[in-house]
């Protein structure tokens, strides 16, 4: 076995082996803890050796079994798939702790039975595999390892709300899978392999009515996954009840593998050298109502899930203008989204331990009596907003310009779409941080709560 | 045709609703009297389910169209096939709409058989089974779509198996195994 072949496949193979030796372990919280962040510092060197290579030497690629291409599975590990891969596992790796950390000082909320471990360590397989895989219907066994995992952390404990989250997440996300297959079902109907390579060389000799139906069919199957308006109504339906770890990991990875898939399949499958009309429309589409649903929200979880909807436009945006500078734009904004996601949903996670409640008219006060929470939450926000000198600022720029750059009427249009959506997440955190720093619950509204006790907040201080 | 018949039933029958009762993909329940056999409730949105069937088997079939036309070894496409996954597609989906857990697993299992249907026609011909020194390269049907479609079967199973897990709690839970409505996180004070 060649250093190639290890690389790219231990970030498969190590957590799926871990998560079986975790469900053994389960009798010992202390070993399956000690265990999941090994196995994910693991992965990550690993991930990061993997980028280092593919940026040095070009694509690591490894065949799986020894079985020849059409037949066999292939690995591949370039650039942009182990970016990915170091992201995600950094973001794993973090939110883990946070979940170990919770856990262990407060029996309470880390109400973790021993599930946890194993299934978050298949979810980080499926995510790897989901990456690195070089064929599209491992792509849909690494989608399927990755949602099989997420159902079963969606649903720990089986409270009632969970319950019902759960089924309206888990019927969505099947009838997504069912219909990703049928996409390639009929791929492999036309072309004759799977393979994303031989793929991208068949579907240019296709007539162009069945390459736009292959496109659209599998843009359908995975934007469901990815939260894309109009298919977006299960994301925020489903989040919130899940505990803060849990919803940060989905907020910041699912949908994004999801779209890490469409930019994988769109670009390689089906080039464009047109801006992509349809896609353009969805971006727009996507910020409108995203950027609307939040600003009607009453709580934080409602606010970020939205925002998160919203967002996803960007990378559609980036993706529709079909450009190389688009698509990189794309791809800094898919890194940028999915750590400030993750940190967003751990920082409301602390803030509800804190204040007990998410809504947004119990912030009040929050400045003061946890003012490095406050500011905590304040600077992915920021970012998510695009601040100049935040990760933000400079997906957005890199994404604006390539749309700008494309000399296009409805890329310009899109993206002055797009620059609405920032100025409405602006706004947002802006009264999210006036909500916070304004006067205590029991002040801002005292015919509502009136016996409201003084010790949720301190009364603003005289400024 | 058949693509372009689907789309007009469906759509006309959105449209229908719209102008009788204001509003788009209106249905009622309409009682259906036949001799000997009880009365059947229909509801109209099996219209709507006609629609979808069509435009699912046209582009089946459309696209298996062009698998015959690009590559001659394979046979043209296998038309009872094609209904079928198309009227399990149709009815899977059908029965994925309604609220009760249950008759969704039902849907999802009728649905994961449409797919697998699917994948296998995807294959083209038909042939020997695909095992080492039992027939000749050329008599061997394509063992890639039979490989993905086990794994489908497997996948499908274990979903099933985890909805129907959920079902029973939500019986335990509720009473029912039907899925509640919205008691949102965010309905807390006016």
């Amino acid at each position: 076995m060649t250093v190639d072949q290890l690389l790219v496949s231990l970030p498969v193979a190590a957590p799926l082996l871990a998560a079986g030796l975790s469900l053994l372990l389960s009798p010992s919280p202390g070993a399956q803890r000690v265990l999941a962040i090994t196995v994910l510092t693991g992965v990550l060197v690993d991930g990061v050796l993997l980028l280092q290579r593919a940026d040095a030497h070009g694509p690591v690629v490894a065949q799986v079994g020894g079985y020849r291409v059409p037949l066999g599975i292939t690995l591949v590990g370039d650039r942009f798939s182990a970016l990915m891969l170091v992201t995600s596992t950094a973001i794993l790796l973090a939110v883990l702790v946070y979940a170990v950390a919770q856990g262990s000082s407060e029996s309470s909320v880390g109400n973790v039975p021993s599930v946890f471990h194993p299934s978050y360590l298949a979810l980080t397989a499926g995510t790897a595999l989901a990456f690195l895989t070089g064929d599209l219907f491992n792509l849909f066994v690494g989608l399927e390892v990755m949602l099989m995992a997420s159902y079963a952390l969606i649903t720990l404990g089986a409270t009632r709300e969970r319950v019902r989250a759960g089924s309206t997440y888990i019927v969505t996300s099947l009838l997504s899978s069912i219909l990703l297959l049928t996409a390639i079902a009929l791929v492999y109907g036309v072309t004759g392999t799977l393979n994303l390579a031989q793929l991208s060389e068949r579907t240019a000799e296709l007539p162009e009515d069945v390459r736009s139906w292959l496109s659209v069919a599998l843009l359908v199957a995975l934007s469901i996954k990815a939260a894309i308006v109009p298919m977006h109504w299960w994301l925020p339906e489903s989040y919130p009840p899940a505990p803060a770890p849990i919803t940060a990991v989905f907020a910041a990875l699912l949908t994004k593998v999801a779209v890490y898939a469409v930019i994988r399949t769109q670009s390689l499958l089906f080039p464009r050298d047109e801006p992509w009309l349809l896609l353009l429309a969805l971006a727009a589409l996507t910020f409108l109502v995203g950027s609307i649903g939040a600003l009607a929200q009453k709580n934080l979880h409602g606010v970020l899930s939205f925002l998160l909807v919203a967002h996803i436009g960007f990378m559609l945006l980036g993706l529709g203008i079909s450009s190389a500078a688009g698509i990189a734009g794309s791809v800094v904004y898919l890194v940028h989204h999915i750590v400030v996601q993750a940190a967003l949903f751990l920082g409301v996670g602390l803030v509800e331990r804190h204040r007990g409640t998410a809504s947004l008219r119990r912030l009040g006060g929050l400045t003061s009596t946890a003012p490095l929470l406050s500011v905590l939450f304040l600077l992915p926000a920021l970012s998510l907003g695009g601040m100049p000198p935040l990760a933000g600022f400079v997906a957005k720029l890199a994404v604006l310009r390539a749309a700008v750059g494309a000399d296009h009427g409805l890329t310009l249009g899109v993206a002055g779409v797009a620059l609405l959506a920032s100025l409405a997440t602006l706004a947002l955190v802006a009264r999210v941080w006036a909500e916070a720093s304004g006067a205590s619950p029991a002040r801002s509204c005292p015919i509502l709560i009136p016996g409201t006790p003084s010790s949720w907040g301190r009364p603003p201080a005289a400024r | 045709m058949l693509l372009g018949g689907g789309l007009v039933v469906a759509a006309g029958y959105g449209v229908a609703g719209l102008l009788t009762s204001g509003d788009l993909l209106h249905g009622t329940v309409v009682h259906v009297e036949l001799p000997v056999l009880p009365t059947y409730e229909l509801p109209t949105s099996l219209v709507f389910e006609v629609g979808v069937l069509m435009i699912v088997v046209g582009l089946a079939l459309d696209v298996l169209r062009t698998l015959g036309g690009e590559q001659e070894k394979m046979n043209a496409a296998n038309l009872t096939m094609a209904l079928l996954v198309g009227s399990l597609f149709s009815a899977g989906v059908y029965l994925l709409l309604s609220r009760s857990l249950v008759r969704v697993v039902m849907g999802v299992v009728l649905l994961g058989h449409a797919t697998n249907l699917l994948l296998l026609q995807s294959g083209g011909r038909a042939g020997a089974p695909p095992v080492s020194g039992e027939a000749g390269y050329e008599a061997v049907a394509d063992p890639l779509p039979q490989a993905m479609a086990l794994t489908a079967i497997v996948i499908t199973f274990a979903v099933s198996a985890l909805l129907l897990a959920l079902a029973h709690r939500s019986h335990e839970l509720n009473d029912n195994e039907e899925v509640p409505t919205h008691s949102g996180p965010d309905e807390e004070d006016p």
